[in-house]
């Protein structure tokens, strides 16, 4: 049975006019890497304070692990780590330094060498005495991430986590995400605006739009619905070409890019157009859904 | 608790802004006590030349006491300030680098913090009272020796050697509590403001404020001047006197503490209610 670790009923939270969050629904179960999306503005930050206690909710509800949040804050944050928006540190202290004071914030008992381990964990081993005055941005994020694991929780509450990371950074950081998930276990709740990350690690997640919940659903089912984006790369693009200008295709072709061309079409024209092309002599490389959430991401939040 | 008011004191005294107030107080001590050591017996000539006429002064007039007097009379309005560049930015320095989104997302209870950053800045604003009594009293009695303390105000006071020091530890223990109100006040603007700067300035800009009121003995403000802690800031020179007022001293001591208390009180209810926007 899904264990449910996130419930969010009927959230509100205005700052005086605005209506920052309007009635967010949504659940995260164990062991979901949960993507948590929305334009800007659309009430993310706002909800991920809320599920951490910084800001109050006018009204709704948040449970966590099953139990309200309000009424048993201390006992739920002890098995929550997070990583919200740019990490800040104390930064006239070195990063263990800064590490050993968030684990006496959190009541651990930390060792020495516990906080040596997570910080070469997340790649800063060579730098654990420095200060972080002299960390770099995408240093300062794995830093951040160090601290969101420093208690070992059980869920992990992560809002751009990638920001200002390098590509190698970021497959890093992408690869600890998924170890810490598949591994360790932990259910992971992740913003992000990399919207290409969310699609490649999610297993779940939310689109929320001016401050309301959108749709909410498994990652492939949702880029699955609806029509599809197609591409077919083949050998002789303008025979091809032609031969889609005199069929019925030519409804679903949305345009040619060097080899490629591109229609939106159901799943069930795809075998259909192949085999009318491999018919008609042309020769084809592949096939291949170009469905993006970035573009599901788009249609849904314009519409 | 105890590892709270650690933490705090870790972050306190890991910043360099946390020494500047030990540094002036050493240096403008020293400046004060090297000016007089120069200029200091022509200073005392001026002063006492009416007393001459009546009464023949003998002894070490210019000594280590009268020196301490005199300094914690020049800097008693300065000392807020060096307090208030600490504990003004308790709350509103982790606002502004958003630090307390990394505490307060933690199994931390608010009312516990607020406490332990209170009692943190109220053991920092101590500590600069001692220097301030230690470098005062110590660089004074080594420089220009110990001896009685002539005070010239509406009346004169001659305090014998021997009755001094404890009128000393009295009046710094007095400047303790004094600056407690100061730590109050400034964490109560620190708890509303999300930088640094301005519960420096507004903490000062109250002090002025409540001084200009407190000095101007204008009707007008008569009911007021009661309530404002301004009015009881001075009140450690009733240890001073030749025989000590101890029920307006203790009156005064009354009024800094409900006044700090208050302070604190907003400040608390303020800070459980708190949306950590930054």
């Amino acid at each position: 049975m899904d264990i449910k670790i996130i419930e969010i009923s009927d959230l509100y939270k205005s700052f005086g006019v605005i209506k920052a969050v309007d009635g967010i629904n949504l659940s995260v179960y164990k062991g979901d890497i949960f993507g948590f999306l929305g334009p800007n503005g659309a009430g993310k930050s706002t909800t991920i304070r809320m599920l951490l206690s910084l800001i109050y909710p006018d009204k709704g509800s948040i449970k966590i692990f099953g139990k309200e949040l309000f009424q048993n804050r201390i006992e739920i944050l002890k098995k929550i780590g997070a990583l919200i928006e740019r990490p800040n540190f104390y930064e006239y202290l070195s990063a263990y330094r800064n590490l050993e004071i968030l684990a006496k914030y959190s009541k651990i008992n930390t060792s020495k060498n516990k906080i040596f381990e997570i910080l070469e964990f997340v790649g800063l081993k060579d730098r654990i005495h420095s200060k972080v005055s002299t960390f770099s941005q995408g240093m300062k994020q794995r830093l951040g991430l160090a601290q969101a694991i420093l208690s070992d929780p059980d869920l992990i509450i992560l809002d751009e986590p990638l920001n200002g990371l390098d590509p190698q950074g970021i497959k890093d950081i992408r690869n600890l995400i998924l170890f810490l998930n598949k591994e360790c276990g932990k259910t992971i709740f992740l913003s992000s605006h990399i919207l290409h990350e969310i699609e490649l690690i999610s297993s779940r997640l939310v689109i929320i739009n001016k401050g309301k919940t959108i749709i909410e659903g498994n990652v492939s089912d949702l880029l699955q619905n609806g029509d599809m984006r197609v591409s077919v790369y083949v050998k002789n693009i303008n025979d091809a070409f032609d031969f889609i200008k005199s069929s019925s295709f030519i409804n679903l072709f949305e345009k040619r890019e060097n080899d490629i061309l591109y229609f939106k079409m159901k799943k069930d024209d795809i075998p259909k157009l192949n085999r009318y092309l491999t018919e008609k002599g042309i020769d084809i490389f592949s096939i291949k859904s170009v469905n993006t959430l970035e573009d599901y991401f788009i249609n849904i939040t314009e519409a | 608790m105890i590892k709270l008011i650690q933490i705090e004191l870790i972050k306190i005294f890991s910043r360099f802004r946390s020494y500047i107030g030990f540094i002036a107080i050493i240096f403008i001590v020293l400046l004060l006590e090297i000016s007089i050591l120069i200029d200091g017996e022509q200073i005392l000539k001026f002063i006492t030349q009416n007393l001459e006429d009546s009464f023949y002064l003998k002894g070490n007039l210019l000594n280590g006491y009268l020196i301490s007097y005199v300094i914690l009379n020049t800097l008693w309005i300065h000392i807020p300030l060096l307090v208030t560049i600490v504990t003004g930015d308790l709350i509103a320095g982790e606002s502004n680098s958003g630090t307390f989104r990394m505490i307060l997302s933690r199994p931390v209870d608010r009312s516990k913090l607020l406490i332990a950053k209170y009692i943190s800045g109220f053991i920092y604003s101590t500590i600069l009272v001692i220097i301030l009594g230690l470098t005062s009293l110590g660089l004074g009695i080594g420089f220009f020796g110990k001896g009685d303390l002539i005070i010239i105000s509406t009346k004169i006071n001659i305090l014998p050697e021997n009755e001094l020091l404890w009128r000393f530890f009295a009046a710094f223990g007095f400047g303790i509590i004094s600056m407690l109100v100061i730590t109050s006040l400034s964490l109560l603007f620190s708890v509303c403001s999300n930088n640094s700067i301005s519960p420096i300035i507004l903490t000062m800009v109250v002090i002025i404020l409540f001084s200009v009121i407190t000095s101007f003995q204008i009707p007008f403000f008569s009911g007021i001047r009661k309530i404002l802690f301004t009015t009881y800031f001075n009140s450690w020179r009733l240890l001073f006197e030749f025989s000590v007022d101890y029920h307006k001293l203790i009156v005064s001591l009354l009024h800094l503490i409900i006044n700090s208390m208050l302070f604190f009180g907003i400040s608390f209810f303020i800070f459980k209610k708190k949306d950590i926007l930054s």
